[in-house]
């Protein structure tokens, strides 16, 4: 099947961050599952350097954070394969940690390449790699789980929010698996290596999903992801369930989610399989995925600086996006980033509308040239051309509307030619079409 | 500092108007209109005397309710927390067996006054479910199943409320704020150079016009597209009517910041019902009890700020509950922490709150097959109880079933005392027929006098032969007003000591950028028209022009805050008044008598002098008058029942009369002072703060 024009703008937004009017007609009429392999190849990537302030002790956590966000976010902005900056967001999102309660910066950005490694990878593979890296393990206390008291906040987020849902295990098997993961933290609160000390771990034996046996914690996420049927079938479910609302749309019917989840099953948890039967599906194509999702605050970002072909240096995103409620690095909870409807608030609106009035400030100061001609245009072609640059070239009645009669009247005031550009960035940057994903 | 009063455009008031009634002409039936349009025709508008404000304060992550209010006299406690529990020598002792965490000094305070209920074993019988998320989505939802709206959101629906009937302090929107068809609204800590705000001039309020025109019709784009369109047209009219409750607050701490601008946004009076302030996480798996004392201190700080600048008139219209999605196991891990348990201790405080304990404190010996406690009440039942006796809505009906209410709400008290008056037959028989600020419908052509109306957002409305002036635009909440002595204008002083002079008044300075202990509360004008003093609550004086300093009680203690001032006609002078009817003189002014003694029904709010600057009155919130020297006395609505309180009064130019405006807007003359209309019929969009005669 070939994808028309609404199917390839649809599929680059979820898919990447945003796309000019050529790059959509680039795919259009080009066969779904050949576009669709297209944007699964990751070869091109580029090679991920580390910031310079990794590893630096001289250098603050926060001025850490800063570079990382700035690096990341010029990342996705720039990359060949966005798919994989967005997969590695998902995860981000998934195994969410917090750099607000893992003092480590250093730790932050050696959890992020875990993910972007694994984040096409095999799922039970880089659940394990996660899991037994300590930035994951500082978060949800499992650095002070020890035999003499076992505590359950990591095993319980590992059942209930990484692989099975809630539901699916008992408060014994939440116990069991809080006593494998004894012992599994970090050399000392100085020496932030990964470390399994065997004299705090319990060895006693465990039930564990009604089986009986001295359980280690790595056992657990080969249980759950490669040794028992049931656990296995819940978790292609749950994780194809999530990846459909973070990419299609919110609540899936079970049967959507089905075919997806056997894909991811009988692949052994290919994320690229389930990625490929997911961005194949029909109904990622329906009616009711169309606009269907909220852009994360990141993903506005991302969109607004390849539109005007401005870097993260030229329009400072870190100061913007606790406003619109997501930091990287520091998901809100242990269960992610809350999507869509909790992004469309007046919070939100005012740090979107601040972040696009200062972008434009520094696009008229020179950082780009995006509609610099825009005074020798008539008024249908400075607005064709200002929702080309936004990649919503066909965008809704109302919006086109709202633009002309703003032109219209904006043109009719005597030495306001300086107003156009300016105002004009922001006013489609605040349009609907241009917030969704 | 030269300031040109911006005109904040009628166009921009009016636009809007002749857009509803042409959107409404054509689409006829409420039913065809998208639900963003009927939220406009539903603009918010002051409180009645009967809605009561609901704070609530979430501990996300599962506060430590044994910790909270620890069972000092129970050794199982100890027993259980041999490392984690708070000694009986620290707690902050209030009876029965219980004391409070020792951060928690306003509590205690509260609770020795007997306006703070403990809520004990608050949590979900029947249902041991230890996941943060699920079960905070059911605490959220106000369903022992998690359902897609939450419980305030479903409030809101049943009363109609527009975006302000409830609001989230904060970036993201919690569940409990999603209704059906009422939206909520998220205001950031701070919205300084926020879209929408400044509208001083034609090219941004061009733009703000084009991104309000956005959601003129539905989108096509779907439900969210529909949803991000009305959020911006939402956002760019929120501006001008919450900017006012945005000032400094002396504070780095952020539950200190968000709890200041709670109380803030609820002096505005623009119809908030609901607000959540969010503090930050309470899942202390190791670490407890100095983690613990930090959200403890904060939640302690948060309140202090929150009544130190909540105004008088809400003391009685409001009460603070908190909530978390469960309490901590009562026995400590090895890591020095707690791992997630289930029921918990609530706080619920306000001066109406019926002090004491409710539930029972579950039992910390037969605990459950997790090792936590057995809860006594359902979270339910305190959601039921604030939406029956506080917010005013059948908790079954939000709720999906019947609760049994829990009754620590007194009925909401209004300073009036509750029912809704009829006025005088002075105020409430002059009903105003126009809505437009400025517009010539009040106009009384017999007028010899008139005067304005000032809302705490600035519009000033015109009455009698008071000239068009404009509105004060944007900024601070407007704490008082002064008409300049030609009577071609008048002086607007906003809460953080900016002035703004419309009509012929001429600005001379101000406190904007200043960094003021505490808010201005009055201003008055000298007889020249060349001058002006500003009043902070405190008592501090600021002059500006030929106005001079002749002393204040910015140093001295006082019993209750200041919350008046009249100058003497020479400008030689000045006296303050404070709210329990005491009289501070200085310069030529005259002391003739105080209410400072007696024990008033109600607080005195503000003060005229005679033309001779022989005596002067004060009025009280309830329209009661206290006359002292040459001061007549000409009537007062001290014995009737007001709909809303007295915010203020001016003398007549003869000094055989007065008249003073409540906060609705309803105006009460007395004495030669004549009735030129009242808004009392308006539905206003801010409270009335001041009146310039």
């Amino acid at each position: 099947m070939a994808l028309s024009y609404d199917d390839a703008a649809h599929l680059l937004r979820r898919t990447g961050y945003g796309s000019s009017a050529a790059e959509i007609q680039a795919l259009v009429g080009i066969e779904r599952v050949v576009a669709v392999e297209r944007l699964l190849d990751m070869s091109g990537a580029p090679v991920v350097t580390s910031p310079p302030e990794i590893g630096n002790s001289a250098i603050s956590d926060f001025e850490k954070y800063v570079s990382c966000t700035h690096w990341w976010i010029d990342r996705m902005a720039t990359t060949p394969t966005p798919l994989q900056e967005k997969m590695t967001f998902f995860w981000h999102n998934h195994f969410a940690t917090s750099r607000q309660k893992v003092e480590s910066m250093d730790l932050m950005w050696a959890q992020q390449q875990i993910l972007r490694a694994g984040c096409m990878g095999n799922f039970r593979d880089l659940t394990m790699a996660v899991c037994t890296h300590p930035a994951l393990l500082w978060y949800l206390d499992n650095t002070t789980n020890v035999a003499a008291a076992p505590n359950e906040n990591f095993a319980r987020e590992l059942m209930e929010l990484f692989t099975l849902g809630v539901g699916n295990y008992s408060q014994t098997d939440v116990v069991a698996a809080a006593r494998a993961w004894t012992g599994h933290g970090m050399v000392s609160w100085s020496n932030h290596t990964y470390q399994f000390d065997s004299a705090r771990h319990d060895n006693g034996i465990k039930t564990f999903m009604g089986s009986s046996r001295n359980w280690d914690g790595p056992d657990i996420i080969n249980e759950l992801l490669r040794d028992n049927a049931a656990t296995r079938l819940v978790s292609a479910r749950f994780i194809a369930r999530k990846a459909w609302n973070w990419f299609a749309y919110s609540n899936p019917s079970d049967a959507t989610v089905s075919g997806v989840a056997n894909a991811f099953l009988t692949s052994d948890f290919n994320i690229v399989a389930l990625l490929r039967a997911m961005l194949n599906h029909d109904d990622f194509y329906s009616a009711q995925a169309r606009m269907a999702l909220v852009r994360t605050p990141v993903e506005y970002i991302v969109a607004t600086m390849r539109s005007l072909g401005i870097d993260a240096a030229t329009c400072h995103p870190v100061w913007y996006l606790a406003g619109m409620g997501m930091e990287p690095f520091s998901p809100p909870n242990v269960s992610g980033w809350k999507t869509n409807l909790a992004w469309v608030t007046s919070a939100a609106f005012w740090a979107k509308s601040n972040f696009i009035q200062y972008s434009a400030w520094r696009v008229v100061e020179g950082a780009s040239a995006g509609l610099a001609n825009i005074g020798a245009k008539s008024i249908s072609e400075a607005a064709q051309e200002a929702l080309d640059l936004f990649g919503i070239p066909q965008p809704c009645t109302t919006t086109r509307n709202s633009v002309t009669n703003w032109l219209t009247k904006q043109r009719s005031v005597p030495n306001e030619g300086w107003v156009d550009r300016r105002f004009l960035i922001s006013l489609v940057a605040l349009s609907p079409d241009f917030q969704l994903a | 500092m030269t300031r040109v009063a911006p005109i904040v455009g009628p166009e921009w008031v009016l636009t809007r108007r002749r857009f509803l009634q042409a959107s409404l002409a054509v689409g006829g039936a409420t039913a065809l209109l998208p639900s963003w349009m009927q939220e406009l025709r539903a603009a918010a508008a002051p409180l009645a005397a009967h809605e009561g404000v609901l704070v609530m304060i979430m501990m996300p992550g599962g506060n430590d309710g044994l910790n909270m209010v620890p069972p000092v006299a129970n050794s199982a406690y100890y027993q259980l927390r041999p490392n984690v529990s708070i000694s009986q020598a620290e707690a902050l002792p209030i009876g029965h067996g219980l004391g409070l965490h020792p951060a928690l000094t306003n509590v205690k305070r509260y609770f020795d006054n007997g306006k703070a209920a403990i809520v004990q074993g608050v949590g979900t019988p029947g249902i041991v479910d230890l996941s943060h998320f699920s079960s905070m989505a059911r605490w959220m939802a106000g369903s022992t199943s998690v359902i897609d709206t939450g419980w305030v959101g479903r409030c809101g629906d049943a009363l109609g409320g527009d975006s302000l009937f409830a609001v989230n302090i904060g970036d993201d929107m919690p569940g409990h704020l999603l209704g059906v068809s009422s939206r909520s609204t998220s205001l950031p800590l701070s919205i300084k150079g926020a879209f929408g705000v400044d509208q001083t001039y034609d090219w941004d309020r061009r733009e703000f016009a084009a991104i309000r025109e956005y959601a003129t019709v539905a989108t096509g784009l779907g439900r969210f597209g529909d949803e991000l369109a009305r959020m911006g047209r939402t956002t760019i009219d929120l501006g001008g009517r919450i900017s006012g409750a945005y000032g400094a607050v002396e504070s780095q701490s952020i539950p200190v910041q968000k709890m200041a601008l709670a109380a803030r946004l609820i002096n505005l009076d623009v119809g908030i019902r609901v607000i959540n302030v969010e503090l930050a996480d309470f899942d202390h798996h190791q670490g407890h009890l100095a983690s613990h004392q930090s959200r403890m201190t904060e939640l302690n700080d948060g309140l202090g700020a929150f009544f130190a600048n909540l105004s008088m008139a809400y003391e009685n219209r409001v009460a603070i509950m908190t909530f978390s999605e469960f309490g901590r196991r009562p026995s400590q891990n090895a890591s020095g922490g707690t791992d997630h348990g289930t029921a918990s201790n609530m706080l619920v405080i306000g001066n109406r709150v019926r002090g004491g304990l409710y539930g029972a404190q579950p039992s910390l010996t037969q605990l459950d097959a997790t090792g936590n406690l057995v809860p006594a009440v359902s979270f339910m039942s305190t959601y039921a109880t604030a939406l029956d006796s506080w917010l005013g809505v059948e908790s079954s009906g939000v709720l999906g079933g019947h609760f049994e209410s829990l009754n620590f709400f007194d009925p909401v008290g209004d300073p009036l005392g509750g029912a809704l008056g009829v006025g005088n037959g002075v105020g409430a028989g002059f009903i105003a027929a126009g809505l437009d600020p400025n517009a010539d419908a009040f106009a009384n052509p017999s007028a010899s006098s008139g005067y304005w109306l000032a809302t705490a957002a600035g519009t000033i409305y015109r009455f009698g032969n008071a000239p068009f002036v404009g509105n004060a635009g944007s900024g601070a909440a407007v704490a008082a007003t002064v008409a300049a002595a030609s009577r071609g204008g008048l002086y607007v002083a906003r809460v953080d000591g900016e002035v703004q002079a419309l009509g012929d008044a001429t600005h001379r300075g101000d406190m904007s950028g200043v960094r003021l202990n505490r808010p201005i509360v009055g201003i008055a004008a000298t007889a020249t028209g060349n001058g002006y003093w500003l009043l902070g609550g405190d008592g501090g004086i600021f002059s500006f022009g030929d106005a001079k300093f002749f002393g204040s009680t910015g140093a001295l203690r006082l019993n209750q805050p200041v919350v008046g001032m009249a100058a003497t006609p020479s400008g030689g002078g000045y006296w303050l008044v404070a709210s329990d009817g005491g009289i501070f003189a200085f310069g030529d002014a005259g002391f003739f008598g105080s209410t400072g003694a007696l024990r008033l029904n109600q607080p005195v709010v503000g003060m005229a002098a005679t033309p001779s600057g022989g005596g002067y009155w004060l009025v009280a919130s309830d329209g009661g008058i206290f006359a002292f020297g040459d001061a007549g006395f000409f009537g007062s609505t001290g014995d009737i029942t007001l709909a809303q309180p007295i915010v203020g009064m001016a003398a007549s130019a003869s000094g055989h009369g007065y008249l003073f405006v409540a906060r609705d807007g309803g105006v009460f003359c007395f004495g030669d002072a004549k009735f030129q209309g009242s808004l009392g019929a308006t539905k206003l969009s801010a409270a009335i703060v001041g009146l310039a005669a």
